[in-house]
C-alpha cells in the first residue's frame, strides 16, 4: 500500500510569552493509505498537537511533513485551506455543528468552501451514508448527541477525502451511541478511507488494527493490534451498537 | 455565486441577533438620516431660489438706491435714484438694451363697490419687455401717455379677476387714490416674480405714480437689461461708474445706490446652503463615526462569540479571505440596512422641516441624495468592518477549535 501520511523527525514547539512549550520532541510515522490507526496517551502528551499538524491546522516547527507525496511544510496557507477541504475530514468530540444551520446546510459547508455551485445532492448522500437522511431540514439543537456526531461525519466524508481525523468522536457520548459512531468508522475504513483516531480510552483504540502511544511530546510505542484481539474487539463494538438499536 | 451564499449566511447571522445588529445600526441611520434631510432641504431650497430668480430673468440688473452719505455720514435715506439716471444708463453703458425706472408703493384700487388692495408700480414701456411679461387683453399704456401723465391703468391678472369677474375691464374706470384710471389692459398670468406677486399689481406710467398719486421726487429702483446673460457683469461695472460720476461720489467713498443681480442673490443664497450644509455634514458625520464604531464593537464581540465557528469554518476549508469576506458581508449588511432606514428617516424629516417652516423650505429629495447616502452606509459598514474581519481571518485554526 502507498504511503499517505510521512512525518520525518517533527518538532512543534508554542512561544506563551516568556516560556515556550515543546509540545512534539522528534516524531516520525508514516500512515498507508487506508489504515485505520488509533493515537492514545495521556494529556499532555502531544496527541492534540499531532492531530493539528496531521490536519493542516499547523505547521511544524521543524521537520518535515509529506502529504500524499506532497511537501505540506511549503504549502501556503490557502493551499493548505485546501487540502484541509479536498483531502481531510474532521471529526470533533464537541461536534462542532454551526447552530444556526441545518443539518443538510452543516453538511454542505465544504461543498461551500470548495466553489460548488450545487450541492444539494452530495450532501443529501452523504447523510444518507450516516443514515440521517429524513433529518436533513432539523437543526442540531433539534438532534441528539449521536445524530449531531453523525452529522459532523457526513460533513467529514462529504468531500470523499482520503483521512478522516477523528479526535475524541465518542467522548461526549455514551458507549452504546459511541459504539454507533465507532460502527460508522469501521464501514468508512472498509471502503477504503484511512482513518486516524485521537483517543485516550483503551477499549476505543484498540478496535484500531495499529495504534501509536505518545508520552512528553514523542512516540513511545508503535504496534499491530493482534488479529484476535482486534476481531473481539470489533465484535463487542457491533454487540454493542446493536443493543442499543434494540433497546430503540 | 460563491459571494452571493457568504452574503446570505451574512445575513442569516444578522437575523439572529436582530436587536443587537438594530442597535449597533443606529449610529448609521441617523447619520444617513441627516445626509439625505440636508440634501433634501438644500436642493429643495436652490430650486425655489433658482425658480425666483429665473422668473426675473438672468440677464437683469436692479439698482436700487442706498443711504445718502456726506462726508462719511449718512444724512438721508432712499432718494438718490431719479428718471434720468434710467436714461443715462441707457444712453452711456453699451452693455445696456433698456431701463425701467419704477416707483413701488401700495394703494387700493376700487370698481364701484369692490375694491383691493395692491401694489402700484410707475414705470415704463420697457418694463414689461425687461420682465419678459406680456399683455394679455387690451394694451400696454404708451409713451405720448407717459410724457402727458395720463390716467390709465394696466391691471394684473388677478387684480381683473377680483374686481370684473368673468366680464372685460378694458374702457372702464377705476378708482385708485380716489383718481379715476381708465383700464387700458391686462396682463397675463405670471404667479410671482422674484418675490412680487404680480399678478397682484396694478401698473401705471411712472410720471403719473411719482407726480399725480404719490408725489414721490426719486424711483424706487431701475431695472436693467443687459445686452445677454453674459456682460451683466460688466453691465454692472458701467451703470456703477456711470452712477458714481453722476452723483458725484469722490473714489473710496462708499456708493449711495446698490446693484443686485441674479449672480449676486445666487450667491448669497449659495453661501447661506454652504453653512446649512456644513452644519447638517457635521452632524452626519459625527453620526457616521459613532455608527462606525457601534458596528465595529458588534463585530468584535461577533467575532469572538463564533470563534469556534471560525475555527470549523478553516477546518473544513475555508481560507481567511474566506472569512475576512464573511464578517466584511456581515457589516456592510448591517450598515446597508442602517442606510435604508436611515434614508427612510432622512426623507421623512426633510418633509417635517418643510411643514414646520410652513413650506418656506421645501424638501427635495435628489437622487444623488440616496445613492451619497448608500454610498457612505457602504463605506462605513466596509471600514468598521474591516478590523474585525481581519481579527477574525487571522485566528489560529487550532486555538479556535479549542476556544471555550
Amino acid at each position: 500500500m502507498s504511503t499517505l501520511i510521512q512525518l520525518n523527525d517533527v518538532h512543534k514547539i508554542y512561544n506563551m510569552g516568556l516560556s515556550s512549550v515543546h509540545a512534539l520532541r522528534g516524531v516520525s510515522l508514516s500512515i498507508s493509505q487506508g489504515e485505520f490507526i488509533s493515537i492514545t496517551g495521556a494529556s499532555g502528551s502531544g496527541k492534540s498537537t499531532m492531530m493539528g499538524i496531521l490536519g493542516c491546522l499547523d505547521k511544524p516547527t521543524k521537520g518535515e511533513y509529506y502529504f500524499d507525496g506532497q511537501p505540506v511544510n511549503q504549502f501556503s496557507e490557502s493551499q493548505l485551506a485546501k487540502v484541509r477541504n479536498q483531502s481531510l475530514g474532521f471529526v470533533f468530540q464537541m461536534f462542532n455543528l454551526l447552530p444556526r444551520a441545518s443539518a443538510l446546510e452543516n453538511v454542505s459547508v465544504p461543498l461551500f468552501y470548495a466553489r460548488r455551485t450545487r450541492y444539494h445532492n452530495d450532501a443529501l448522500n452523504a447523510l444518507r451514508m450516516v443514515g440521517l437522511q429524513d433529518r436533513a431540514t432539523h437543526k442540531p439543537t433539534e438532534l441528539s448527541g449521536g445524530e449531531r456526531q453523525r452529522i459532523a461525519i457526513a460533513r467529514a466524508i462529504v468531500n470523499n477525502p482520503k483521512v478522516v481525523l477523528a479526535d475524541e468522536p465518542t467522548g461526549n457520548l455514551d458507549t452504546h451511541i459511541g459504539a454507533q459512531i465507532m460502527m460508522i468508522f469501521h464501514e468508512l475504513n472498509k471502503k477504503g478511507v484511512t482513518i486516524v483516531l485521537v483517543t485516550h480510552e483503551p477499549d476505543i483504540a484498540i478496535q484500531a488494527e495499529r495504534i501509536v502511544k505518545m508520552r512528553d511530546g514523542k512516540i513511545i510505542e508503535d504496534f499491530i493490534v493482534d488479529e484476535k484481539t482486534h476481531r473481539e474487539a470489533l465484535e463487542q463494538c457491533q454487540q454493542l451498537a446493536k443493543e442499543k438499536i434494540a433497546e430503540e | 455565486m460563491f459571494y452571493l451564499r457568504i452574503l446570505q449566511t451574512a445575513i442569516r447571522a444578522l437575523k439572529s441577533n436582530a436587536l443587537r445588529s438594530l442597535l449597533a445600526t443606529i449610529g448609521v441611520i441617523i447619520g444617513v438620516a441627516a445626509v439625505v434631510a440636508a440634501m433634501s432641504i438644500i436642493e429643495g431650497a436652490t430650486r425655489e431660489v433658482l425658480n425666483a430668480i429665473k422668473s426675473f430673468g438672468s440677464n437683469v440688473l436692479i439698482i436700487y438706491p442706498g443711504a445718502a452719505r456726506r462726508a462719511g455720514r449718512q444724512i438721508g435715506t432712499v432718494n438718490t435714484l431719479s428718471i434720468a439716471d434710467a436714461d443715462a444708463i441707457v444712453d452711456k453703458c453699451p452693455a445696456v438694451i433698456r431701463t425701467a425706472p419704477e416707483v413701488l408703493s401700495g394703494a387700493q384700487v376700487k370698481f364701484y363697490s369692490k375694491n383691493m388692495n395692491c401694489a402700484v408700480l410707475g414705470t415704463t414701456t420697457a418694463y414689461p419687455l425687461i420682465r419678459d411679461y406680456k399683455v394679455a387683453e387690451g394694451r400696454f399704456f404708451n409713451n405720448s401717455e407717459i410724457k402727458t401723465e395720463a390716467y390709465v391703468v394696466v391691471l394684473g391678472y388677478k387684480v381683473a379677476k377680483e374686481l370684473f369677474g368673468r366680464g372685460t375691464p378694458l374702457g372702464f374706470v377705476v378708482k385708485i387714490r380716489g383718481k379715476p384710471f381708465t383700464v387700458v389692459g391686462v396682463m397675463e398670468k405670471k404667479g410671482t416674480m422674484g418675490f412680487l406677486r404680480v399678478d397682484q399689481q396694478v401698473i401705471v406710467p411712472i410720471t403719473t405714480a411719482m407726480k399725480r398719486l404719490f408725489g414721490f421726487r426719486s424711483v424706487s429702483s431701475i431695472s436693467a437689461q443687459a445686452i445677454d446673460t453674459k456682460s451683466t457683469s460688466i453691465a454692472r461695472k458701467q451703470i456703477k461708474a456711470l452712477l458714481r460720476k453722476r452723483h458725484k461720489i469722490p473714489p473710496g467713498e462708499k456708493e449711495d445706490f446698490g446693484i443686485f443681480s441674479q449672480e449676486q442673490l445666487l450667491k448669497g443664497f449659495q453661501e447661506q446652503a454652504k453653512i446649512m450644509g456644513i452644519v447638517f455634514y457635521s452632524i452626519a458625520g459625527i453620526s457616521l463615526v459613532v455608527g462606525g464604531i457601534g458596528i465595529m464593537n458588534i463585530m468584535l464581540v461577533s467575532v469572538t462569540e463564533r470563534t469556534r465557528e471560525i475555527g470549523v469554518r478553516m477546518a473544513v476549508g475555508a481560507r481567511r479571505f474566506d472569512i475576512l469576506a464573511q464578517f466584511l458581508a456581515e457589516s456592510s449588511s448591517i450598515s446597508l440596512v442602517g442606510g435604508l432606514l436611515g434614508s427612510l428617516l432622512g426623507v421623512a424629516f426633510s418633509h417635517i422641516i418643510a411643514n414646520i417652516s410652513a413650506n418656506l423650505l421645501k424638501a427635495y429629495v435628489p437622487n444623488s441624495a440616496i445613492i451619497t447616502a448608500f454610498t457612505v452606509a457602504f463605506i462605513t459598514g466596509i471600514i468598521s468592518g474591516l478590523y474585525p474581519a481581519f481579527k477574525a481571518s487571522q485566528l489560529d485554526p487550532v486555538e479556535a477549535l479549542r476556544y471555550e
